[in-house]
């Protein structure tokens, strides 16, 4: 047999997928070949290195935070009905609460010493604002909708989530 | 980082039973069903994210996309399929996806987070060899070395290996065998 077809066969034996038969034909090759025994002692040495690699735990949050993003209508309950929070109405609300704190915000700063506008490097530019205006809207929505509660539990814990150790 | 081995070990870990029951709770969006699976297969998806990708927090985000991308899409798994196989098929995607957004020549970082988190004292071989795994890794192509961690790591059987990778058993045999022998090869010339 040569040494190409005896490396395949070494292949599947080393993965236990090899019929008997083969088996013997390989096994004496083997025998009567330095080369493929070296072969065979380089992949069983490769394997174990594989098999060692460390392996990394996952953060002790990972969990909270993927079931945080799921999107599904059963997940969080709440304190406002969660179809309030679809209904385009109440998204308006959200929005144009939003952008009340905005405008106020931008009174405020009108408000401020006229030495300090003029200076046009500490003016804020039309699409500061606008960051701005997205961020306490999302600030918003995030104080209206609360943390996600699993089954209306403590917001904080993760004691409903199951634990690490059951049995998988 | 951990230097132990995790239970990596592919055939069904939970009875198949109750992991249809739970993967047909999530269908309709039970959150608490899908948590349950997230718990049973975070630490392999994390790892395999790990090992393909090299470094623990884009392993983490890959990792939760993958839930994330599987929870949205169950309606399209089909139950005469192995969970276990889709959500692998998933990570990988995403890991590959990943890779993709990388600078295209460097496939791999050179500078893994190999010693991270390490205390110096106790620095054993281990990390060596893990430095030296992931050097002949990132030099393989990635069919190859997709099936050498899928094999190897994860100790998937050739049917799931085929499964997961949409390939005929016949392509798993022939990728093994080329996938270890220029393994070896690259070793030889990197380490002697
Ligand atoms: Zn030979």
């Amino acid at each position: 047999m040569q040494c190409k077809k005896a490396q395949k066969l070494l292949s599947l034996w080393l993965d236990g997928m090899l019929a008997e038969k083969d088996e013997q034909v390989l096994l004496a090759h083997l025998q009567n070949c330095e080369n493929c025994r070296k072969v065979w002692h380089q992949w069983e040495q490769m394997r174990a290195m594989l098999r060692s690699y460390p392996s990394i735990t996952p953060s002790p949050n990972f969990d909270r935070k993927v079931l945080s993003r799921l999107k599904t209508p059963k997940a969080p309950s709440s304190p406002i009905p969660s179809h309030w929070l679809t209904n385009p109405a109440f998204r308006l609300t959200s929005s144009a609460i939003g952008g009340l704190v905005v405008m106020g915000l931008t009174l405020l700063m009108l408000m401020l010493p006229v030495q300090e506008q003029t200076k046009p490097s500490e003016q804020m530019h039309h699409w500061q604002w606008r960051v701005l205006g997205r961020e306490v809207v999302q600030w918003l929505d995030f104080e209206l909708r609360g943390e996600p509660k699993w089954q209306g539990g403590s917001s904080s814990s993760s004691s409903l989530l199951p634990s690490r150790s059951s049995r998988c | 980082m951990q230097f132990a081995r995790a239970s990596l070990l592919s055939p069904s870990l939970m009875h198949e039973t109750e992991e249809s029951n739970l993967v047909a709770k999530s269908k309709i969006g039970e959150a608490e069903a899908f948590a349950k699976l997230v718990e049973c297969y975070r630490d392999r998806i994390v790892n395999l994210a790990f090992q393909l990708l090299g470094n623990k927090d884009d392993a983490e985000d890959a990792a939760q996309e993958t839930f994330l991308l599987a929870f949205e899409h169950l309606s399209d798994f089909r139950s005469e399929a192995q969970f276990s196989t889709w959500l692998y098929r998933i990570a990988i995607n995403t890991c590959k996806m990943k890779l993709r957004q990388r600078k295209p020549v460097e496939p791999l970082p050179d500078d893994y987070e190999l010693f991270e988190g390490v205390n110096w004292h106790e620095v054993e071989e281990r990390i060596l060899k893990k430095w030296q795994v992931d050097k002949v890794l990132a030099r393989l192509p990635e069919n190859l070395r997709l099936i050498l961690v899928l094999r190897e790591m994860h100790e998937l059987s050739y049917d799931e290996i085929a499964q997961v990778l949409s390939i005929p058993i016949g392509t798993v045999r022939s990728r093994l065998f080329e996938a270890r022998k220029k393994f070896a090869q690259i070793w030889q010339e990197l380490f002697g």
